[in-house]
């Protein structure tokens, strides 16, 4: 059985947990590390915008900034989301290990996010390309980015949803038809505490079970470990010089040191 | 510039920024929320774009995907060309 690291959950800001990610990735590259999946969650809740938008044209910025709401450029490509109460994972792995077919390794390792909603009593099914849906509704949305070699897969798994509070801080393409925007993420969104009402989740027993669906569906060892220091001197370069920059927030650029 | 968004068809939302001159792309920014690998092709394509006619990029512009061998989710050549002829 192959021997993959688990990075226990990360509670940090969004540049932050972009920056792990992206150095993450690096390190795996060079063969530094592992094969590695990690969790973690936004504090304070952040709003991350896919590699191709347009910050000015998805998110509020002043509403953002009044709710002490972060905003960032995910590598990945894929619409805007916004993280308040959610668990959150990233998993980096090499090509060879996944198919080389863009939709077929997101349905291979999106079954860790399904198996860990079974052993929560939940039917899940994968949606082509990137979702995963319980009777018809998102309960979890999935980006990929792939470099030297390396997918970086990171993907949301939703405790609870605040409609109006994210529609606060989206804009939508037409404003007048904001209130059928917020009717229709009701309708088609969905999350654990939408799921069990009167249930108390914790995150600590939340992140055993995924990666549990993540060790069985994928044949792996989960082994616990640290983010090495060639890691940590790489995820403090990125968070200052590129994920907080306005230069890679608001136009998509960044040159390396 | 003017803006043009263009929901593709079972795909993603366009959105482009885009200067055109007598049906030639003079200036061009593609974005949305679509997928594309690697993710600095798009600088390539909108580089491609340029001093191209609307209405006949599909062909050039699918056969440049292919040979640099970059993949998009969410759009195809033809969704583009049909984008730059819609009026919103």
């Amino acid at each position: 059985m192959k021997n993959w690291r688990l990075i226990k959950i990360i509670e940090d800001c969004g540049a932050k947990q972009m920056a792990i990610d992206e150095a993450m990735l690096v390190a795996r590259s060079k063969g530094l590390v592992p094969n590695t999946l990690r969790f973690f969650t936004w504090k304070p809740s952040a709003i991350t915008l896919g590699f191709f938008q347009n910050l000015d044209q998805e998110i509020n910025i002043d509403k953002a900034k009044a709710m002490n709401v972060d905003i960032v450029r995910r590598y990945s490509g894929g619409g805007a989301v916004f993280h308040q109460d959610e668990l959150t994972y990233s998993l980096v792995v090499s090509e060879k290990d996944v198919q080389k077919n863009i939709f077929d390794s997101y349905k291979y390792l999106c079954q860790g996010v399904i198996s860990g909603l079974d052993y929560l009593g939940l039917k899940a099914e994968f949606k082509p390309v990137n979702d995963i849906l319980l009777d018809g509704k998102k309960i979890s949305g999935n980006a990929q980015t792939r470099k030297h070699g390396v997918i970086l897969q990171h993907g949301t798994i939703l405790l609870s949803l605040d409609v109006e509070r994210m529609f606060s801080l989206l804009k939508v393409p037409d404003e007048k038809m904001k209130g059928k925007a917020i009717a229709n993420v009701k309708e088609r969104v969905t999350s654990l505490k939408n799921e069990f009402p009167n249930k108390k989740f914790n995150l600590n027993k939340l992140e055993e079970i995924f990666s549990l669906g993540f060790s069985k569906t994928l044949g792996i060892n989960l082994n616990k470990g640290n983010l090495i220091a060639e890691e940590n001197k790489l995820i403090q370069e990125l968070y200052l010089n590129k994920y907080l920059s306005k230069d890679w927030n608001y136009k998509q650029v960044y040159k390396p040191l | 510039m003017k803006n043009i968004d263009y929901k593709v068809e079972n795909g993603k939302l366009l959105r482009l920024q885009v200067n055109i001159k007598d049906n030639i792309i003079k200036d061009i920014k593609i974005y949305g929320d679509f997928f594309i690998y690697p993710e600095t092709a798009i600088f390539k394509i909108e580089n491609f774009l340029i001093n191209k006619n609307i209405n006949n990029i599909n062909i050039s512009l699918s056969s440049f995907i292919e040979k640099e061998n970059i993949k998009i989710i969410g759009f195809s050549s033809k969704d583009l060309q049909k984008a730059f002829n819609y009026n919103n």
